[in-house]
């Protein structure tokens, strides 16, 4: 674990120009994101501030949604361009942890962003973003994190198969953002939709997430609610772990491992 | 060289690179899905939200701000603008990053070739993924609202190649920053933001603060999208005089001539100070 976060956070501070940029055109997309939405309300709802508060906890959520799509994924991806996937897969480590290196990058992101895109959101738009219970938030948002890596750990398998990841991503990460209610309460979804919303794990992930930032009700009681996001947690993952370890086989038998 | 020699010459490299480039993208099929559906998807995502968000009133809300009803033509007309400008800018820098990726770089260096035919050559390939695939996707988004009239869709189709010259380039200038600072992902990242923003793909300019509407005229984009957003979501006729068609075009050479002549000084600096082989 410590090889892998050390190899992440090394690359990830190697391109300070990344940082750099993602500094400058992040409130920029943000802007470009929040327009086409705002034309849908009436003026007056513009400056309501609960507008914004759920606009932000849905970005802030993108990014746990992009981790999963993106860091095991993605990891796999670039360690077959770099060519050193075949020496990974000969070392005797747990292959979600091998994979997870981006997500290290990924919590120290979404750490700085987080609060950068709060300061934003109050800058731009007159919109303090403020916390509910922030022992609570960092706890769901850990959790959610976990689900994550499990789902990240199930595609990261699919991306070994696949070889290439970026379509697929872009693809999903755009239905599970529309879906699973990331920038408003499923509620206000028509009938047939809230039913695949509440099939998505994410769904639960992100209304405990609000729940303790913004007080917003939850869908399950919050105990069952917990108790759901955490079993999916642990069931994620360890389909994520038996899924590589099936793919790998595969492979390995077929000598496809170090195509690509 | 003689005339003929040259121009075969150079019709051979930009021959060698299509070819090359297309092998590539056809090798990656799924990406040219993406390139189909990605106006679909962000226009889905705009409209799920808005409309959630929105309640019932959501529709007039929007012809109110943008005068159509029709949000899903209005984003995807938007979107497909949207990916054409991110598309070319990223890929002459994009190309220059991975042929050093792939160590190839050098190698164009030394063959008796122009660098700037080389490298504008990969717009070629480039547009005709970007064209049909988004032709694919503009067509059932026309059918369901009406299909304009097809001297519309011609005039339509020529915007959107006198709007690739300009941004063809900034993908000079952003290739010449990949020479110099060898990341150009950094650098398209916010040119792509800046651009998109400023252009008003997904919205009318009139809700950006003053100080942008005016940026926003000094961008080809901005022009090209709502000609082409006059064209096929208000079906609306202009004449070849209409001051933004001039804007356009003046715009495309300005921008055209800039970023060749970035990206030759650049270039040549690289060359003098040995920076073209390090990445």
């Amino acid at each position: 674990m410590y090889a892998s976060a050390y190899i992440g956070l090394k690359t990830y501070v190697r391109y300070p120009a990344w940082i750099l940029s993602d500094v400058i055109s992040t409130p920029i997309w943000i802007i470009m994101l929040l327009l086409p939405i705002l034309l849908f309300l009436p003026r007056e709802e513009w400056s309501d501030p609960t507008t914004y508060q759920y606009f932000y906890w849905g970005m802030v959520f993108w990014s746990v949604i992009s981790m999963a799509m993106w860091s095991v994924g993605m990891a796999i991806r670039w360690e077959q361009n770099l060519g050193t996937i075949e020496w990974l897969f000969l070392s005797n480590a747990n292959r979600v942890v091998l994979f997870a290196s981006r997500v290290i990058n990924r919590i120290v992101d979404l750490t700085i962003s987080s609060l950068y895109m709060a300061l934003l959101m109050y800058l731009m738009f007159n919109a303090p973003i403020t916390v509910k219970n922030l022992s609570l938030l960092v706890a769901f948002m850990l959790l959610s994190m976990a689900v994550s890596l499990g789902i990240g750990a199930v595609y990261g398998a699919a991306i070994l198969k696949l070889k290439e990841p970026g379509a697929l991503s872009n693809v999903l990460q755009f239905v599970i953002l529309g879906l699973s209610g990331i920038f408003f309460p499923i509620q206000r979804l028509p009938e047939f939709l809230r039913v695949v919303a509440l099939l998505i794990p994410y769904t639960y992930c992100v209304d405990l997430v609000r729940f303790s930032a913004m007080g917003t009700p939850t869908l399950l009681p919050l105990h069952q609610e917990i108790a759901l996001v955490v079993v999916l947690a642990v069931v994620l993952n360890y389909a994520g772990i038996l899924a590589l370890k099936i793919v790998e086989r595969n492979m390995k038998r077929t000598g496809k491992l170090g195509a690509y | 060289m003689s005339f003929p020699a040259s121009l075969r010459k150079n019709l051979l490299v930009i021959y060698a690179v299509y070819v090359k480039e297309m092998k590539i993208w056809l090798r990656y099929p799924t990406w040219i899905l993406v390139i189909i559906t990605l106006p679909y998807m962000l226009s889905g995502f705009f409209y799920v939200i808005g409309t959630a968000l929105g309640g019932p009133a959501a529709t007039r809300n929007f012809a109110e701000k943008t005068g159509t009803p029709n949000a899903l033509l209005y984003y995807v007309v938007g979107s497909a603008m949207f990916l054409i400008a991110a598309l070319v800018i990223d890929s002459i820098g994009g190309s220059i990053r991975q042929e050093q990726y792939r160590g190839t770089f050098e190698i164009h260096y030394s063959m008796p070739i122009s660098r700037v035919v080389l490298w504008s050559s990969h717009i070629l390939p480039q547009g005709t993924v970007t064209f049909v695939t988004l032709g694919i996707s503009l067509v059932p988004a026309l059918i369901l609202s009406g299909i304009p009239n097809l001297a519309s869709a011609f005039i339509g189709v020529l915007i959107l190649t006198i709007s690739m010259i300009p941004l063809f380039g900034i993908g000079l200038i952003v290739a010449a920053l990949t020479v110099r600072f060898k990341e150009p992902w950094a650098v398209t990242n916010i040119l792509k933001a800046v651009i998109s923003v400023v252009s008003g793909f997904y919205y009318p300019l009139y809700v950006l603060p003053a100080w942008l509407r005016v940026l926003a005229g000094y961008l080809p984009t901005t022009h090209a999208i709502t000609l082409i957003r006059d064209l096929l979501v208000f079906n609306r006729e202009f004449l070849a005089s209409d001051s933004r068609i001039i804007a356009l075009v003046v715009l495309s050479s300005i921008y055209f001539l800039a970023g060749l002549s970035v990206f030759k000084r650049w270039e040549s600096r690289a060359r003098r100070t040995g920076e073209l082989s390090k990445y």
